[in-house]
C-alpha cells in the first residue's frame, strides 16, 4: 500500500485529503508544520508527499530541499495558492513532481497522486538511479509529445533553429521556467545530423548536489560506498547524440569544471576512475536565469559560459505571443480528454478572450495545468469562463500595464521598494540574509517582497 | 441582491463522493476551524498585527471558497494581502464584523443541517 505525508497547517485540507485518500486505498498521515513533518519522513519514509507551499516555518523552497535531502526519491506535490505559481513551476524544474492550486479537488489530486506513482516506481524499477524525472531519452515521436507554436515570435526563434541545428555549435537556450526550452532543445536535435542517435534531457536542478558527478559522468564499482557495480552516465549515454542541460545555473562548481573538459577536450572521467572516456556529444543547455550575475559572484565559471554560449536563443514568454496560448489550449485540452476520459470540445470565446491577455507567468506549464483543471470540472462540452481560477477571471491586463507605467504614489512606493531590495541584494552578493539585515527586515519578509515584485536572485 | 449568507455544499459533496459521514465530518471541521480562526483573527486586529491578520484570512480561504461562501471569500483575499503590506485598521475591524456575522450565521446553518442529518 502507498504511503502519503500531508503537510499542511490548514486543519480542513488535512482532513480533507487524509479521509479521501484513504478511502481510495492509501495510507495517510498528516502534519501541521514542517519540523513535524519532516521528522515524520525520517520515521517513516512516504512514497509522495503533499505539502502546503506556505508552512508556518518554512516555505516551499526550503521545504523541497530539506526532502530531497532525506531522500530523492519521494515524489512532492506542492499546494499553493495561485499568487505563488511561478514559483511553484520553478519548484518542479528543482525536482517537485507537480503543484495544485487552492482550492482544491480530491480527484484532480488523486489522479496526479497516481500519475505520480507510476513515475516513481519505474524510476525505482531502474538498474542505475536515473529517474524519469530527471532525465528522460528520447523514444516517443517529438511530434508526439510536443505542439509547435503560430506566432511570429514563435517562428522568427525556429528559423534560427533551423540555421543552427545543422551545425556543431552549442547552444544556450534562455527564457522563463516553463515557457518550452525543452522543445527548443529537442528541435535543434531532430534538425541535425544527430538525429537518429540519443537525445538525453537532464533537469540538472532536480539532480542531487552529492550524486550530480555520478549521474553526469557515470562511476565504477568500488568508487564510493553504494557503487556496487559499473555505471554509464548520461553523457556516455547521449554519445554520438545530444544532451540537453536544463536549469544549467544548478550546477555545482566541480561539474562546471568536468563540463568543460567534456565540451573542450571530448573526453570524460567516471567517478574513482582515471580512466579517459571518448564522448562525441553536441550540448544544448537551458536557463531561467541571468548567468551574467552568477558569472558576476563566482558561482558560474566564464570560461564554460562562452563556450555553452556558442549560439543563444531566447524563447519569448507565452504572454508576448498570445497566438501561441489558444494553439497550446486546445492541445493541452485534447491531453485533458484523454487523460480524464472526458469530451470537451471547446473553449467559449470569453474564455479564449481572457487566454490572450492573462500574464502567465507560469508558461506552459501554467496553460496546461489551469486547461486539464477545467476540463474535469467541466459538465458541458465548453470551458466558461467560471471553470477558470478566480485570479484568471479577475486579471485585468489594462490594470496591469497601468501599474507599470502609473506615476502615482503606490507606483513611487512599490519603485522605491524594488530598488531598493535590488540595490541591497547587489551590496551583499545575493546573499539573502545579508540584504535582508542591509533593510532591517527579517529573512522571510525579504523573501514575500521578492515573490510579491517577481525578483528573482 | 445577493444573499450575504450565501454558500453551498455542493463541492464539498462532490469532495466527499457523496459519503454523508464524510460531508459531516467535513462541515463540523469546517465550523471548528474557522471558529477559531475568528478569535485569533480578532485578537490579531486587537494587536495591530497586520501580518498575522493576513496569515489568518490566507488561510481561511481554501474552505471558505470549497463552500463556496461569496460574499466573505473577497473579503478574506483583501485581507490577506497585509501579509505583504500593511493595511488599514478600520477597514480591518469593518471586514471583520461582516466575516463575524455571516459566518456566524451559516454555523448555525450547518448545525441544523447536522442535526437534521
Amino acid at each position: 500500500m502507498n504511503h502519503i505525508l500531508v503537510i499542511d497547517d490548514d486543519t480542513y485540507i488535512c482532513t480533507l485529503l487524509e479521509k479521501y485518500l484513504k478511502k481510495n486505498g492509501f495510507s495517510v498521515e498528516v502534519a501541521y508544520t514542517a519540523k513535524v513533518g519532516l521528522a515524520q519522513i525520517k520515521k517513516q519514509q512516504p512514497n509522495l508527499i503533499l505539502c502546503d507551499f506556505r508552512l508556518p516555518d518554512a516555505d516551499g523552497k526550503e521545504m523541497l530541499k530539506s526532502i530531497k535531502e532525506i531522500d530523492s526519491r519521494i515524489q512532492v506535490i506542492f499546494i499553493t495558492g495561485y499568487s505563488d505559481v511561478r514559483v511553484a513551476v520553478q519548484l518542479i524544474k528543482s525536482g517537485a513532481y507537480e503543484y495544485v492550486t487552492k482550492p482544491i479537488f480530491p480527484e484532480e489530486i488523486l489522479n496526479l497522486i497516481n500519475s505520480a506513482l507510476k513515475v516513481k516506481s519505474s524510476g525505482d524499477n531502474k538498474s542505475d538511479s536515473s529517474k524519469a524525472q530527471q532525465v528522460h531519452i528520447s523514444e516517443e515521436k517529438f511530434s508526439n509529445r510536443f505542439v509547435s507554436g503560430v506566432s511570429t515570435k514563435f517562428l522568427d526563434v525556429m528559423k534560427h533553429v533551423s540555421l543552427v541545428a545543422p551545425t556543431e555549435l552549442a547552444v544556450l537556450i534562455q527564457g522563463e521556467t516553463g515557457v518550452g526550452k525543452e522543445y527548443l532543445a529537442r528541435a535543434i536535435h531532430e534538425q541535425s545530423n544527430r538525429s537518429n542517435m540519443p537525445f538525453v534531457a537532464v533537469d540538472c536542478g532536480a539532480i542531487p548536489k552529492d550524486i550530480a558527478n555520478s549521474e553526469l559522468f557515470g562511476h565504477i564499482k568500488g568508487a564510493f560506498t553504494n557503487a556496487i557495480a559499473n555505471k554509464d552516465g548520461f553523457f556516455e549515454q547521449a554519445n554520438g547524440g545530444t544532451i540537453f542541460l536544463d536549469e544549467i545555473g544548478n550546477l555545482s562548481y566541480e561539474i562546471q569544471v568536468k563540463l568543460l573538459r567534456a565540451i573542450q577536450e571530448k573526453v570524460i572521467t567516471k567517478v574513482g576512475d582515471s580512466r579517459t572516456i571518448k564522448v562525441d556529444v553536441r550540448v544544448v543547455a537551458a536557463t531561467n536565469e541571468e548567468l551574467q550575475n552568477a558569472i558576476a559572484d563566482n558561482s558560474f565559471r566564464e570560461d564554460l559560459y562562452h563556450r555553452l554560449n556558442e549560439f543563444s536563443l531566447r524563447m519569448p514568454p507565452l504572454r508576448e505571443r498570445p497566438e501561441d496560448v489558444i494553439e497550446f489550449a486546445h492541445f493541452f485540452l485534447k491531453m485533458g480528454n484523454k487523460e480524464l476520459n472526458r469530451n470537451v470540445k471547446a473553449f467559449h470565446p470569453e474564455v479564449i478572450k481572457k487566454f490572450e491577455t492573462y500574464a502567465w507567468p507560469g508558461n506552459l506549464r501554467e496553460l496546461k495545468n489551469v486547461v486539464k483543471r477545467s476540463c474535469l470540472l467541466c459538465s458541458g462540452d465548453k470551458i466558461t469562463i467560471d471553470l477558470l481560477p478566480e485570479e484568471i477571471i479577475k486579471y485585468d491586463a489594462t490594470e496591469a500595464t497601468l501599474d507599470t507605467d502609473n506615476n502615482g504614489l503606490k507606483s513611487a512606493i512599490v519603485t522605491a521598494e524594488k530598488d531598493a531590495i535590488m540595490d541591497a541584494l547587489e551590496k551583499s552578493k545575493f546573499n539573502k540574509s545579508k540584504a535582508a539585515d542591509l533593510l532591517n527586515v527579517d529573512r522571510k519578509t525579504l523573501y514575500n517582497k521578492m515573490r510579491l515584485y517577481n525578483i528573482e536572485a | 441582491m445577493s444573499n450575504k449568507y450565501y454558500y453551498s455544499l455542493e463541492l464539498l459533496r462532490k469532495s466527499t463522493s457523496n459519503d454523508e459521514d464524510f460531508l459531516q465530518l467535513m462541515i463540523k471541521t469546517f465550523i471548528e476551524t474557522n471558529r477559531k480562526s475568528i478569535d485569533e483573527l480578532k485578537v490579531a486586529i486587537e494587536n495591530n498585527n497586520f501580518k498575522l491578520i493576513g496569515e489568518i484570512c490566507h488561510k481561511m480561504q481554501s474552505s471558505y471558497k470549497h463552500l463556496n461562501v461569496s460574499f466573505v471569500i473577497p473579503i478574506l483575499e483583501e485581507l490577506a494581502q497585509y501579509i505583504y503590506s500593511d493595511g488599514n485598521m478600520e477597514e480591518a475591524t469593518s471586514y471583520f464584523n461582516i466575516i463575524d456575522d455571516v459566518s456566524t450565521h451559516i454555523f448555525s446553518e450547518l448545525n441544523t443541517y447536522i442535526k437534521q442529518n
